[in-house]
Order: structure tokens, then C-alpha cells, then sequence
């Protein structure tokens, strides 16, 4: 078996929407499924809701490509329910989504040139050269 | 724990009977967290836009569950037929080796050939090349050239059972067809799994390269007027080959099991 720390993670990509956005919530910290689906749909505004069902099967599918592992470090007592697992991103994980996120960077960046994002101030955000 | 509004305790309980529709496997593993994560989400739904939230929820999850259960069913439906056909293909290339060492003890018993077993001699050579067919399924974890030794090897058996049943009927071209099909491509096929499969013990890489040698020998023997103690021989020992080689896909499903 390949190492995953020779694995480029180019070869992943593109990532579905639902996979990155749960890297995404991943990558601020370790949480349970309900604080993923909680996440994604704050940070979207609610125009992403992730069904229990697409959750589980992602993270099932995460958790055997070695992108996600389940963490034994328990929060606050107080905060903790023990009845769930934690997930954190692995170092695979971390860096398959970098990629994605510089991939749809560069994406945004080719939209602004071709003129379809309006006004400069996008085009700034998106990097471009003024 | 406050006390679940009515609608919801009601949801919450539709939704753990509908959690049946997912394969137990996949249940055992996430059916508690999928049921607990549904409850918080529906009291969170309810106290920021009422029970008329819960319809919402149940348009999104009527159809999240269907299609995400559908999918693991063919998942499992996927991994457990290829890990349990690997296993029944290898079991029958085991029995078939099984078969051959038999002949080979009688063929020394008697000294010959007996008439009586000739009917029944394709039959080792068709589970070994069902044996061959197991091999292949689960040799792409082994590597390409190993992938393609196991086809070679397929390919060589199945001429060769295509060869003896014709030699049974008398038609010509069947030992010609036993000969390179059984006595030389399977062979060497064989060969070919154990020098270039990756991340195998040396025993199972030894156990095909010295099957496929002795098959070797023994068409260099069939060859030999009074070669028959000897081809009786070899033909125990390609057996016995053959029994350890028809529980490789075995071994491999317990090592990506255990993986």
C-alpha cells in the first residue's frame, strides 16, 4: 500500500461540494456529526444542508480513504456527550483539502478574468493582478 | 434532558425504524450517531421555525435516506460478492488440486492410467481454472504483472479443458490444446503470479513459482515413454501446489479484512 505521505493530493480532486464543505468544518477543529451538519449549514447560510445520510456515508467514506480519523481526545466534560465520536482531519485530509481550496481559487481567479464576477473589488479578493 | 415536543419525539421515532433500510453492518457502525445527530437536528429546527420545520426536515431526508441506503446496499452488495466469490473460486481451485493429488496417488497405486477415470479427469482442470479465476479477482492488490500471470494462467487451463474433453471425444487437436494450454501457459502464469506479486509472504510467492515449475516437469516427463511412477509424482505434488495455491484468494480477502 502506498504511504499517504507520498500521495498527491491532486489526485483526489475535484472534491464534491458535500466532502469539501466537511473538510472544511473539519479543519477548525474536531467535531461530532451534528456539529458538522450545524456547521456547514451556518457557514452557507443554510443553502447547504447535509442530510444525516449523505453526513454518515461521506464520513464512512472519509474515514477509509485516511482523510478523517476518529479522535480520542474528549472536549470539556460539560460540553462532552460520550454517545458520539469525534472526527479530526488527518494530514491527507488537511492537505487534500488545501488543494481543493487552492484549486477553486484558481477557478474563481480564471471566472474574474473572464468577466464574470463583477467589480474590482472581487477581483482583489480572488487575487487577480490589478 | 428537557422534554421532547410531541411532533418530534414522533419524527425521531419514524426516523430510527427507517434507519432499517440501511445494511445492519453500516447501522452497527453509525445508526446510533445518525439517530442521536437527527434528534438534536430536529430540536434545533423546531425551536428556530416551529414544527412547520419538521416538513422541511422530512422533504430532505425522505430522500437522503432512500438514495444514501440504496447506496450502501450496493456497496455491501459490491465488496461482500467480490470477497465471497474470491473465496468460493479459490475453494473450488483447492478442491480441484485436491482432485489432481488424488489422481496422482492412484496413478501411483495402479502404476497407470486407469480407463475408468478419464471421464472424470476434466474436472480438475475445470476447478483449477475456476481456481485461476478466484486468483485473478484478487490479484489487483498484488500488482499488474501478477494480474496478468493469473490471466495467463485462466487462459491456460481453460484451453487445457477445452483440449482433454476433446481428447475424450477423440477429435484431433485436443492433446496438442491440453498440452500448451494445462502444461505450458498455465504454468507459466503461474510462475509469473509468484515472481511478481507485491507485499506477499515469501511462502504463497514460493507456492505458485514452484506449482508452475513442477508443471514444467511434468510436461518435460509426459514426454518420456516410461515416465508414468513419475508423472503419478509430479502430478501429487502439482496437486498439493494447487491446494495451497486455491486458498491465495482466501488469504488475501483475511489480509484486506484484517487491513
Amino acid at each position: 500500500m502506498t504511504s499517504t505521505a507520498n500521495q498527491d493530493p491532486n489526485d483526489f480532486l475535484p472534491l464534491s461540494p458535500y466532502v469539501f464543505h466537511i473538510l472544511m468544518a473539519l479543519a477548525r477543529g474536531e467535531k461530532h456529526g451534528y456539529a458538522i451538519m450545524v456547521d456547514v449549514e451556518e457557514r452557507t447560510d443554510g443553502r447547504l444542508v447535509l442530510g444525516t445520510g449523505t453526513l454518515y456515508s461521506a464520513i464512512k467514506r472519509l474515514l477509509k480513504a485516511g482523510w478523517i480519523e476518529e479522535s480520542d481526545e474528549r472536549p470539556d466534560p460539560a460540553l462532552d456527550d460520550e454517545r458520539r465520536r469525534y472526527y479530526r482531519l488527518t494530514e491527507l485530509g488537511l492537505r487534500v483539502a488545501r488543494a481543493e481550496a487552492n484549486r477553486l481559487s484558481r477557478t474563481v481567479h480564471l471566472a474574474a478574468q473572464s468577466g464574470l464576477l463583477s467589480g474590482m473589488a472581487v477581483l482583489r479578493r480572488a487575487g487577480a493582478p490589478s | 434532558m428537557t422534554r421532547d415536543n410531541p411532533l418530534v419525539a414522533l419524527t425521531w421515532q419514524v426516523y430510527r425504524l427507517l434507519l432499517m433500510i440501511y445494511p445492519a453492518n453500516y447501522r452497527r457502525e453509525f445508526g446510533r450517531e445518525m439517530s442521536l445527530a437527527f434528534h438534536d437536528y430536529c430540536r434545533r429546527t423546531v425551536r428556530q421555525k416551529g414544527v412547520y420545520g419538521l416538513f422541511q426536515i422530512w422533504l430532505i431526508t425522505g430522500v437522503d435516506l432512500v438514495a444514501t441506503a440504496l447506496m450502501e446496499r450496493l456497496t455491501e452488495v459490491r465488496e461482500m460478492s467480490s470477497h465471497s466469490v474470491a473465496r468460493l473460486l479459490g475453494a473450488i481451485g483447492t478442491l480441484g488440486g485436491l482432485y489432481a493429488a488424488i489422481v496422482g496417488v492412484v496413478w501411483l497405486a495402479v502404476g497407470e492410467q486407469t480407463p475408468d477415470s478419464l471421464p472424470f479427469l476434466p474436472f480438475y482442470t475445470i476447478a483449477i481454472a475456476i481456481g485461476c479465476l478466484g486468483l485473478f479477482l484478487k490479484s489487483d492488490s498484488l500488482g499488474p504483472d501478477a494480474r496478468f500471470g493469473a490471466a495467463v494462467a485462466f487462459i491456460g487451463m481453460a484451453m487445457g479443458t477445452v483440449g482433454m474433453v476433446l481428447m475424450l471425444l477423440e477429435q484431433d487437436g485436443g492433446w496438442l490444446m491440453w498440452f500448451i494450454g494445462a502444461l505450458l501457459l498455465h504454468p507459466l502464469g503461474l510462475i509469473l503470479v509468484g515472481a511478481t506479486s507485491q507485499g506477499l509472504p515469501a511462502f504463497w510467492k514460493a507456492t505458485p513459482i514452484l506449482t508452475g515449475a513442477l508443471t514444467i516437469a511434468l510436461m518435460v516427463i509426459s514426454l518420456a515413454p516410461d515416465g508414468s511412477w513419475l508423472f503419478g509424482l509430479l502430478m501429487v505434488l502439482f496437486g498439493t501446489g494447487w491446494i495451497l495455491i486455491g486458498q491465495m484468494p482466501i488469504f488475501r480477502v483475511r489480509a484486506e479484512a484484517r487491513a
